[in-house]
């Protein structure tokens, strides 16, 4: 078989076509890609030996040694009549036959495409470019993202609420009707954690920032906190300024804080008479350093007469300063050694020593300790009995006149029956009857100025409107707030010993003033400077607002109280109608 | 000092930046008013508009500095600059915050601003110290050069294509047996591809490396004659150089990235940081 083989070879990069003619002349023509083989093609994709051409009948064959075969019209066959005129490719080469020519049984053109790159490391994308988005796309998301999530979404409901106008208003029972709900991200608006006081309102900024670009006002916090009184007089303070200081100049809402920090206070008390020259108050930077010693309201006085019954009080410093138990005394008006009650004689029946809360107990609200009740805290041991005629009477207390008067009775009641009223004369009945008063009289000074009334109290006769001598006991000066600027209260200390503060195992008589000195505080309130301390700020014993003071302002006072009248009649007109 | 890194020895913006820190923290310690020190003292506002004002500017600087044919002065100046007051932006912006945070459009611009500058510091860590170790990858890499034009990377290029047209004439000597893993390592050996590729710089599944095992096998099982064997010693060899090869290309791939993907965080974080702190200044004084 002789078989002319045309090579058309296409240049890469341009349209030439490179013809070249070839005549073979053999039984089997081999085609593959090895080197040995009769027509060699170079492509890895074919097989060292791929396929072969041979004559059959003068048809030429190609059929395939490869298992890829060989491919017309995408379709692979093992074996093809080239004679056909098919056009049959393998890998990137096709052959086509023709009649043949010049001396040649067969034609057969072979077209070699050209190859395409086929190593894949230069086509991988090896710039970061190539794999990342743009970085000018990234930033316009960004950007937008932190402006539509953090600015756009929050404004635009924030813009549309309605706001209350800027002048006094007090709100209803501080419920806020046209309560708007902050935007899910204008809680990200926030400059801090709110105080623990205001957590109901972390979510309605708007109760507190109504207008755009305006400081929080004094209106939004009075709205609620319409009645609070004054810090101060600002008549004294002139040099602070005409207007209300503002709330939030010591209320900082946002810094997570319960109360106003000791620093807020000492801008102005660490140098009081800058801004009020006339000012009682000591300079001071902390608890621990340089606040001034507790100032007791004292008794003093004598008891001379009725009308000087009620005691003098006078502000009284402990002294000296730093004392840890004051040495002071004054009038208490009642006879009671706290030493023999709690160390020596003075026993309950049946019970151990006495104890300081046997008598003293924190009374509701847990800041002062109830007063003292004779019936209650006292009979027990001290009862009012006396006994005549083998009956045992109970005296009532606290009511002199009435004991004067049951000691008569039961003396003149014993001598009539003594003597049987009837059978004596007139001249012996009145002088039973003496004989009875001064009995009576005479008990009745033993029992108020000795044995019963007179063991702790201190009574005098005092002669009444129709001059007749009468005992009157002096009144007892107990249960009186001591700190008269300060807070303090004894359910936060009740883990502590009471001895610890007030000396009284020591003390022998009621007149000692058993109150404990600042020292005996800053034991443990070391000043706000110390981490192991407790609370020493200025308001954790002081109010901010003082009580009796001016309100802060008079305009929301007015209209709070109005508010409250037309409350009280909407809900008198309610009952009427039932 | 390489000329990569001479940027970092400018030493007036070195000690301005150093100024600068020194100076906010003494503000910061000399202040302390009655609230706390915060972002709305007198110092904190002042340390927040000083530090807004230097964003602005360095983010100036960054546009500027990319464009070549209109920056005036020394670019290394610009990039000292960029550089130093950058870091000190890390002192100025954190005293601003008074260490109080919470999860605010506030907040939200000081971690937006530590991204940045954090970016910021590993653009100039790899810009200090990657080149050189780039260029000495490559460099140990070459064997020859066939043309003195050519830089180090093309000159690898040109001989994994060398070594592919090796391969793939060698093929014609060798038996169906062995054209696979060869093919393979011809045509699906890849450097690059995705981002984690690229930036891992990893040879795992490498089509070069597996057609060296596939091969090994083969070679051991023999079933060849001399001549093919010998070809086959030749293959292998190729085959190793084109592994060396590609592992050094795959290096410089992830070093190339590494030079530039920070910006991928840099740039729009500091797009998004610029709109936060409008907001931020903004959003304070609406709710004063």
């Amino acid at each position: 078989m002789k078989l002319l083989l045309v090579t058309l070879r296409k240049r890469p990069g341009s349209d030439q076509v490179s013809r070249r003619e070839q005549l073979l002349d053999d039984d089997k023509i081999r085609v593959g890609r090895g080197v040995s083989m009769d027509i060699h093609l170079s492509d890895l994709n074919v097989d060292f030996h791929h396929a072969t051409l041979l004559e059959n009948d003068g048809r030429l064959i190609l059929r395939s040694t490869a298992p890829d075969g060989l491919e017309i019209n995408h379709v692979y066959r093992d074996e093809v009549d080239l004679s056909e005129g098919k056009k049959v490719s393998i890998g990137r080469y096709s052959f086509r036959a023709e009649a043949g020519r010049d001396g040649a049984d067969f034609v057969v053109t072979l077209e070699e495409t050209a190859a395409v790159q086929q190593t894949a490391h230069s086509q991988a994308k090896r710039q970061i470019e190539d794999v990342l988005p743009s970085r000018r796309v990234l930033s316009w998301v960004a950007s937008l993202a932190v402006l539509v999530l953090f600015v756009a979404w929050p404004m635009a409901e924030v813009l549309q609420r309605d706001v209350p106008p800027d002048e006094p208003y007090v709100m209803d029972g501080m419920v806020r009707a046209d309560v708007m709900p902050a935007s899910p991200m204008e809680i990200a608006w926030t400059s801090g954690d709110i105080s623990m006081a205001h957590s109901v309102l972390a979510h309605d900024c708007a109760a507190c920032h109504q207008r755009p670009f305006e400081r929080t006002t004094n209106n939004a916090c009075l709205a609620c906190h319409a009645t609070v009184e004054e810090h101060l007089d600002l008549d004294q303070h002139a040099r602070i300024g005409e207007t209300v200081p503002r709330c939030a100049s010591c209320h900082r809402e946002h810094k997570g804080a319960e109360e106003p920090t000791q620093a807020a206070c000492l801008t102005c008390h660490s140098n009081i008479r800058a801004i009020s020259p006339d000012s009682k108050f000591a300079d001071i930077t902390d608890f621990a350093k340089d606040h001034p010693n507790f100032r007791l309201p004292l008794m003093t006085g004598t008891f001379v007469d009725e009308k000087a019954l009620l005691p003098e009080v006078q502000q009284v410093r402990v002294e000296p300063i730093g004392a840890v138990h004051a040495p002071m005394t004054e009038v208490a008006g009642l006879k009671f050694p706290h030493e023999k009650h709690l160390v020596g004689g003075g026993k309950r029946k049946g019970s151990a020593s006495l104890q300081c809360s046997n008598c003293h107990v924190v009374e509701a609200g847990g800041a002062r300790m109830r007063p003292i009740e004779m019936e209650r805290d006292c009979a027990h041991c001290h009862k009012l009995s006396f006994n005549a005629g083998g009956v045992e009477r109970t005296l009532p207390h606290a009511q002199e006149d009435a004991v004067a008067q049951i000691l008569q009775d039961y003396f003149l009641s014993a001598a009539l029956m003594n003597t049987g009223v009837g059978g004596a004369s007139e001249v012996d009945r009145q002088q039973v009857i003496d004989t009875a008063l001064q009995q009576a009289s005479a008990q009745t000074d033993a029992i108020f100025g000795t044995w019963m009334c007179g063991t702790c109290h201190e009574a005098q006769r005092v002669p009444d409107d129709s001059g007749q001598a009468r005992w009157r006991v002096l009144p007892v000066l107990s249960g009186r707030p001591w700190l008269m600027a300060g807070r303090f209260e004894h359910v936060p200390h009740e883990a502590m010993d009471c001895t610890g503060c007030h000396a009284a195992t020591g003390s022998s008589e009621a007149s000692d003033v058993l109150m404990p000195g600042i020292a005996v505080c800053q034991d443990c309130h070391r000043g706000e400077a110390e981490a192991a301390s407790a609370r020493s700020a200025c308001v954790s014993c002081h109010n901010l607002h003082v009580t009796g003071k001016e309100p802060m302002s008079p305009a929301h006072a007015r209209i709070f109280h109005a508010m409250g009248a037309k409350k009280q009649r909407a809900v008198k007109r309610q009952a009427d109608k039932k | 000092m390489h000329i990569h890194t001479s940027f970092l020895a400018n030493r007036f913006w070195l000690w301005t930046g150093i100024g600068i820190s020194l100076l906010s923290v003494a503000a910061y310690a000399y202040h302390a008013p009655p609230h706390g020190r915060d972002g709305s003292t007198m110092v904190g506002y002042v340390l927040g508009g000083f530090s807004g004002l230097i964003v602005l500017y360095l983010a100036w600087l960054g546009v500027r500095k990319r464009r070549f044919a209109t920056s005036r002065g020394n670019r290394r100046d610009v990039v000292s600059a960029h550089v130093f007051l950058g870091l000190s932006l890390i002192v100025t912006a954190t005293l601003h915050t008074g260490f109080e945070f919470a999860l605010s459009i506030h907040t939200l611009t000081y971690v937006l601003l530590l991204l940045v500058i954090g970016s910021g510091i590993f653009g100039v860590s790899v810009y200090a110290g990657l080149p050189e170790t780039m260029s000495r990858n490559l460099n140990e890499m070459i064997v020859e050069k066939k043309n003195f034009d050519w830089s180090a990377l093309e000159q690898l290029e040109w001989d994994l294509r060398e070594l592919d047209r090796r391969l793939g004439r060698a093929l014609q000597f060798l038996p169906d047996s062995v054209r696979e893993p060869v093919q393979g390592a011809i045509e699906n050996t890849r450097i690059g591809g995705g981002l984690f590729r690229i930036l891992s710089g990893s040879s795992r599944g490498c089509a070069t490396d597996a057609a060296i095992k596939r091969l090994r096998g083969l070679v051991d099982g023999g079933g060849f004659s001399d001549a093919e064997r010998t070809r086959l010693g030749e293959v292998m060899r190729d085959l190793a150089r084109k592994r060396q090869i590609c592992a050094c290309l795959r290096r410089d791939t992830r070093y190339r990235a590494l030079l530039k993907v920070w910006l991928w965080l840099h740039v729009p974080l500091t797009s998004a940081l610029i709109v936060a702190l409008i907001s931020h200044v903004v959003l304070v004084f609406f709710y004063w």
